[in-house]
């Protein structure tokens, strides 16, 4: 089992249900490794919330890329090949997706339907991105592949939050320090 | 002099003429009529002669005078100190203790005086305003104002009668404990609840952690079963299931 290096966290919204369609898991990446968070269909009832993140991801975790790019490139092929019914009552239009992949040394990121997106680090939080960061807050599954952010780095973690939940960064950042106590 | 009792009250000099008010309202008890218009006119015009009728030195004792007293709470609340109010009211009128006590926990909920007026009368507390919203669309907001305040035996009883709104809100006040005691009598008592989905809207990435702190507490095999078939978002999760599978009856 590979080690995932750089993490990504998707932080809950502020609802009654503030977790409800948000999945996570890791990706194949052969000399590397990668992660994704997302969310999709949260407006739903849990148990179809929970069905459709499940479907995403299982789909998401069957893409295989050679290196950091090509893994991130043929998630957002697959999702854009897939039947938009298969996306939820909103094909794909809530969909909140975060890919991080860390292979030699650098670290590539790419997003979709995100409020703000930071990179955590022992003295606090820098922010990547906000509601303005056209890269990061299309709302919903584009037409297009995304873009891919590139960083010069290991082991970084990054937090993220959706699209419509605002900017708020939590008091405590040690869940999410890389080397912290990730769940 | 019935005018009074329908709250009629002119004529009548406050405080100076309470002896002759009190004459009336004694009388009323003695032939069963009801207090709660005297009350009600007093509370917006003499707030002070209802305080001496309700609480003073020679309040009104009886059933009627408790009913009319739980009517104009709010009121003598405005003038008294809860603290001693409840308490006072609940020694004059033994027979409303519950109710009294009840009306505490619910406008006082984080009162120590409140909580122990509840234990003394066994009270549960929010269970009576969420059994009270069972039906309403607010019912799932309740839940999560009563999680902050800790009331968790209300909600581990509606969240074991099948109300997963109020496990999921032990679980996002991370009362996590609470919320896998009452998963595991729902479970016990309907295999097929929707458990998972409800912890995965709540806790998130601490989902499959819930579900393994879950599994012992699991006493049937059709719950570990349905877990089982519920569970491969959550491959940890499902590995323990499956193990436990067989050796359940």
């Amino acid at each position: 089992m590979t080690t995932r290096l750089s993490r990504c966290f998707l932080l809950g919204s502020h609802t009654l249900r503030p977790h409800c369609g948000a999945f996570q898991g890791p990706l194949d990446l052969e000399y590397g490794s990668a992660e994704v968070v997302g969310r999709i269909g949260h407006t739903l009832h849990p148990v179809e919330a929970l069905s459709l993140a499940t479907h995403v991801l299982e789909v998401l975790r069957t893409v295989q890329g050679d290196d950091s790019l090509s893994l991130i490139r043929s998630c957002w092929e697959t999702l854009l090949i897939m039947p938009r019914k298969e996306l939820g009552p909103a094909a794909g239009a809530d969909l909140s997706l975060l890919i991080v992949a860390e292979q030699d040394s650098r670290v590539a990121l790419s997003a979709v339907g995100l409020d703000a997106l930071w990179q955590v680090h022992s003295e606090g939080a820098q922010q990547l991105a906000d509601p303005t960061t056209n890269e990061t807050s299309h709302r919903g599954l584009p037409e297009r592949t995304p873009k891919v952010l590139e960083l010069q780095a290991v082991n970084q973690n990054f937090l993220a939050r959706c699209l419509g939940d605002g900017q708020k960064l939590p008091p405590i950042l040690d869940p999410y320090l890389p080397n912290g106590s990730p769940q | 002099m019935k005018r009074f009792l329908d709250g009629d009250l002119k004529g009548l000099e406050l405080p100076r003429d309470l002896p002759v008010l009190r004459e009336a309202a004694e009388k009323a008890l003695n032939e069963d009529e009801p207090l709660t218009d005297l009350y009600r006119a007093l509370a917006q015009r003499h707030p002070v002669a209802l305080g001496e009728l309700v609480v003073g030195p020679r309040a009104l004792r009886g059933v009627l005078a408790a009913a009319a007293a739980l009517e104009v709470l709010e009121s003598l609340e405005a003038r008294l100190n809860p603290k001693a109010l409840y308490p006072r009211l609940a020694k004059l009128h033994p027979t409303a203790g519950a109710q009294l006590a009840e009306r505490a926990l619910s406008r006082f909920p984080d009162a120590s005086w409140a909580k122990k007026m509840g234990e003394e009368f066994e009270i549960q507390p929010g269970q009576k305003e969420l059994q009270a919203l069972q039906n309403s669309d607010d019912f799932e907001q309740a839940c999560h104002a009563h999680a902050q305040l800790g009331h968790l035996q209300a909600l581990v009883e509606h969240a074991s009668n099948g109300r997963l709104e109020a496990l999921a809100a032990l679980v996002v006040a991370r009362h996590h404990e609470a919320a896998l005691r009452a998963a595991a009598m729902l479970l016990d008592d309907q295999p097929d609840a929707d458990v998972i989905a409800w912890f995965a809207a709540s806790a998130g990435p601490d989902c499959e952690r819930l579900i393994c702190q879950l599994i012992p507490h699991l006493r049937s095999k059709a719950a570990v079963q349905a877990l089982l078939h519920r569970a491969s978002a959550y491959p940890r999760a499902e590995t323990l299931l499956r193990t436990l599978l067989p050796a359940v009856r």
